[in-house]
């Protein structure tokens, strides 16, 4: 299969149809007529406007940007955290401690949705912003963690080592060269975070109750009754957060660390 | 560990904690409240035993689509000098929430959707097809869901060949399929064995796609533990159903993984 | 004019560090003099690293002690240590531009900015690289990388400086020109050099004394001169330079006798080829094997009559001109002028 024609055109027609959806929910939400229809039939901010207007919406948009706020925050300190912890560990550690970290990739969503629901309720944590953090916060660990551990192991290892020579202590030479020397790494872990906990919804949708509901939770249980307008408009807020965050990440790291996060992770786990 | 390593650990350890207490509760939970009796009236109710089915083969079968149409866009995408570019168009989407995007194949499918509609239109046809809440749908929706996990695999191992190998093949008189065949395809198998057992595992553990697009009739084990709660709410059945789904995840993705080693092994003797 | 070195007398005694089973320094003392450029020299493996690091403080020793101007160096950090060093990738820092690398080290000694400023202007004089103190490290040339990394561990005055291998990465015609900037840099600084190489030609063209290593041991330091014309062991004679080395056995059929377990060392150049050898004290005839011709010379070996080791002779482009492989000549050198080795040695 090299890349002769069958091969190109089929690479072209895919990469249609994976934004394809997307588009069309965008181009629906413009829609002012109460049903969804693509083309739309005219242009309006209808249903923009009456997001904007539900307190339902914005409650459960600004719990999911609070919680993958907060995600992405802390399980990206957890991550810088676990990986200087593991940089010099012995091998047979490290590979325990890295399969642990990555184990919850390995779990499906529905199992671990009910996992948690369970020590949830004897916490009498669940249906609360608190019990969907940590549901997140495990979540996320993994994709925080491998950013950030490549990064940590492409930085050469004499860098420290030249800057302890030129009269650094270990607190000087962190702030002033690992630190920096990190950055690609904690910018795709925080956007990782972020981006991932905003979006879940399988493990969440276990997890919610009346008073506390992430958005997409919320657009879930909207769709279960009926596909209208209005849905398509928060998605289509959804989708330009997301296209948004790919293109910052684009900016400040390049999208290739998908690809080799993506490779390096697999590694320890097989 | 040192003390100082613990405690760079520490929060790394506590999210390690939470994972480990919800497949510990699960489990726990499952053998203490409905024990062996309820996995056997489980594996003997001819309903649970169709939905077992069910997930299976749809599962199997979006893994085998989304390997067939990954590989040649993960060939493109490692061989276009605008990777970068196609990558935006594979990344946002599968970036974007699982319930974005299956809204968007509502919005496509539905009786009254955009495929419909268009046919109508062309007066292809009198009445709608039936597309929305069918197996076919479940299948679309899962595979656009989970293409860019594979492509992302297969693409990682793909850029982390050397180029050279494929010269030498082909200077050594190979033509360009026999070197494809023979040399870039075994060498990319970790990529595809990895980018099935994400895939698989995460398929068979699916619960928004099958309910959004499959309907209420065609279940899978996800969709089913779902209701078994909230609308049953019979909680030891959900938990000993979860336990079910875990272990058939474990069971379909254990073959591949232990193939991915050897390959591994055989490539680069780790 | 020059400085007149007075700190950067470095002692080792007895210096030891094991890995494992490997001994990868091995009992080393060396005592070098101030201001002096000393070459560690061995092959790959042989421990020269090691050390190099061990002087850092980047490896602790296992047995032995290191001082440095009177100073024990035990358990200090490397940051505590005054010595310099230059690592064999430069390990320059990509996120900082060639003035920020340069002023990494005065910044964490709090030196005031003017004094910073001033100190960095005269290291990036030094090592001639005005113009491009704003440069990203990664906007620079191999050999521009190579200045920076020599400012940025001269700009701090150290005792000595320590040097891994700098030039290995760099092609031969820069790596000549370089070599000539660091032994003039190092008149220039007064500072104690120790340089780690694993090419004897680098080693004897730029060091005052050379120490060469093998497994771990110290085998000879002294001048190039000693290292080359009285070499303590049949590895330096081998390791530094060609040689022809032969026992008494050997030397029997030219009419030589030789002390028992002793070894003559016949440098190639001081064989004599054709009519040039019928002036030497001792000769005999022989078969060309074969012929290299480098430049103005010409390098044979040959299979002397009733003798099974070939020997090495190097002699003048034209005194080789007639001959060809297969062709008889004669060998001749002056044993008197040849060095003699223990056996085992």
């Amino acid at each position: 299969m090299p890349t002769g024609f069958p091969t190109r055109a089929l690479a072209i027609l895919l990469l249609i149809l994976l934004p394809a959806p997307l588009v069309i929910v965008v181009g629906a939400s413009f829609s002012p007529r109460a049903l969804l229809e693509f083309p739309p039939p005219g242009f309006s901010w209808r249903w923009y406007l009456e997001f904007l207007s539900t307190p339902a919406w914005l409650t459960a948009f600004g719990v999911s940007a609070a919680i993958a706020l907060a995600s992405a925050v802390l399980t990206t300190l957890a991550a810088l955290g676990a990986a200087l912890a593991l940089q010099d560990a012995p091998s047979r550690l490290r590979a325990a401690a890295e399969t642990a970290i990555l184990a919850p990739l390995l779990f499906p969503h529905a199992a671990l949705g009910i996992g948690f629901l369970g020590w949830l309720i004897l916490a009498e944590m669940n249906g609360t912003g608190w019990g969907i953090l940590i549901a997140h916060l495990v979540l996320c660990a993994p994709f925080a963690y491998r950013p950030i551990a490549v990064s940590l192991a492409q930085i050469d290892r004499s860098l420290p080592e030249a800057a302890t020579i030129l009269g650094a202590g270990p607190g000087q030479t962190f702030w002033r060269i690992t630190l920096p020397l990190l950055q690609p790494g904690i910018a795709a872990s925080l956007l990782f975070g972020f981006i991932i906990s905003f979006d879940e919804v399988t493990v969440s949708m276990f997890l919610v109750g009346p008073e506390v509901t992430t958005l997409p939770v919320t657009i879930y249980a909207r769709l279960n009754d009926s596909a209208d307008p209005v849905v398509a408009a928060i998605s289509s807020i959804l989708i330009l957060l997301t296209a948004g965050l790919v293109l910052l990440m684009d900016r400040l790291v390049g999208l290739r660390i998908f690809v080799d996060v993506e490779e390096e992770g697999r590694r320890p786990a097989a | 560990m040192s003390g100082r390593r613990l405690l760079l650990f520490a929060p790394m350890g506590l999210l390690i904690a939470a994972f480990t207490l919800s497949v510990a509760g699960l489990l726990w939970s499952s053998l203490s409240h409905g024990g062996p009796a309820l996995y056997a009236e489980l594996l003997m109710d001819a309903g649970i035993q169709r939905v077992l089915w069910r997930t299976v083969w749809i599962a199997v079968v979006t893994t085998a689509i989304s390997a067939l149409l990954g590989y040649p866009l993960a060939l493109f995408l490692a061989r276009s000098p605008n990777r970068n570019l196609w990558l935006i168009l594979v990344i946002s989407p599968w970036l974007v929430s699982i319930v974005v995007r299956t809204f968007g194949w509502m919005v496509l499918l539905g009786n009254r959707g955009v495929i419909n509609n268009a046919l109508r239109n062309w007066g292809l046809l009198d009445a709608p097809i039936r597309m929305l809440f069918t197996p076919t749908a479940v299948l679309i929706g899962l595979v656009h869901v989970f293409l860019p996990f594979m492509v992302i695999a297969i693409l990682s191992s793909l850029l982390m060949q050397d180029r050279k190998l494929e010269e030498a093949g082909r200077i050594l008189g190979g033509t360009r399929w026999q070197t494809f065949t023979r040399v870039t395809l075994p060498l990319s198998m970790p990529g595809v064995i990895g980018g099935c057992s994400l895939v698989l595992l995460m398929a068979t553990g699916a619960i928004v796609t099958p309910l959004l697009l499959g309907g209420l009739r065609d279940r899978m084990l996800g969709t089913q533990i779902y209701s078994e709660i909230f609308q049953i709410y019979n909680f030891d059945r959900a938990t000993a159903m979860a336990v079910l789904l875990l272990v058939t995840a474990l069971v379909l993705v254990a073959p591949l993984r232990l193939l991915e080693a050897r390959i591994r092994h055989r490539l680069e003797g780790v | 004019m020059l400085p007149t070195p007075t700190s950067g007398r470095l002692l080792l005694d007895t210096v030891s560090r094991s890995f494992g089973a490997l001994k990868a320094v091995d009992g080393v003392s060396l005592d070098i003099a101030p201001g002096e450029f000393v070459a560690f020299l061995g092959p790959s493996g042989c421990g020269k690293t090691t050390l190099l690091r061990i002087i850092a403080g980047f490896e602790r020793a296992d047995a032995g002690s290191l001082i440095l101007d009177g100073r024990p160096l035990t358990g200090l950090p490397p940051n505590k240590r005054d010595v310099g060093l230059v690592f064999q990738n430069l390990a320059l820092f990509p996120h900082l531009t060639v003035t920020e690398n340069i002023s990494f080290g005065l910044e964490l000694r709090r030196e005031s900015a003017p004094e910073i400023a001033r100190k960095v202007e005269e290291a990036i004089a030094l090592v001639a690289l005005q113009g491009l103190e704003r440069r990203r490290i990664q906007q620079l040339s191999g050999g521009q990388k190579q200045r920076v990394a020599l400012a940025r561990a001269l700009v701090l005055h150290p005792s000595v400086l320590l040097l891994d291998e700098p030039l290995s990465a760099l092609d031969l015609k820069l790596r000549r020109q370089l070599q000539q900037e660091l032994k003039t840099l190092q008149r220039r600084t007064g500072a104690t050099f120790v340089f780690v190489t694993h090419d004897q030609e680098e080693a004897l063209s730029m060091a005052d004394r050379v120490a060469v290593f093998n497994q771990g041991r110290l085998e000879q330091f002294g001048t190039p001169q000693a290292l080359y014309g009285q070499p303590a062991s049949r590895f330096v004679a081998e390791f530094v330079g060609d040689a022809n080395i032969r026992d008494a056995a050997q030397l029997a059929p030219f009419g030589i006798t030789l002390p028992p377990e002793t070894l003559l060392v016949i440098r190639p150049e001081d064989c004599a080829i054709g009519a040039a050898a019928d002036a030497a004290p001792v000769r005999r005839e022989g078969t060309v094997d074969a012929i290299d011709f480098i430049g103005p010379h010409a390098r044979l070996r040959l299979i002397l009559d009733g003798l099974a080791e070939p020997w090495l002779a190097l002699c003048s482009g034209s005194a080789a001109a007639g001959l060809e492989v297969g062709a008889r000549s004669v060998l001749g050198f002056d044993p008197a002028g040849a060095a003699t080795l223990k056996a085992g040695a």
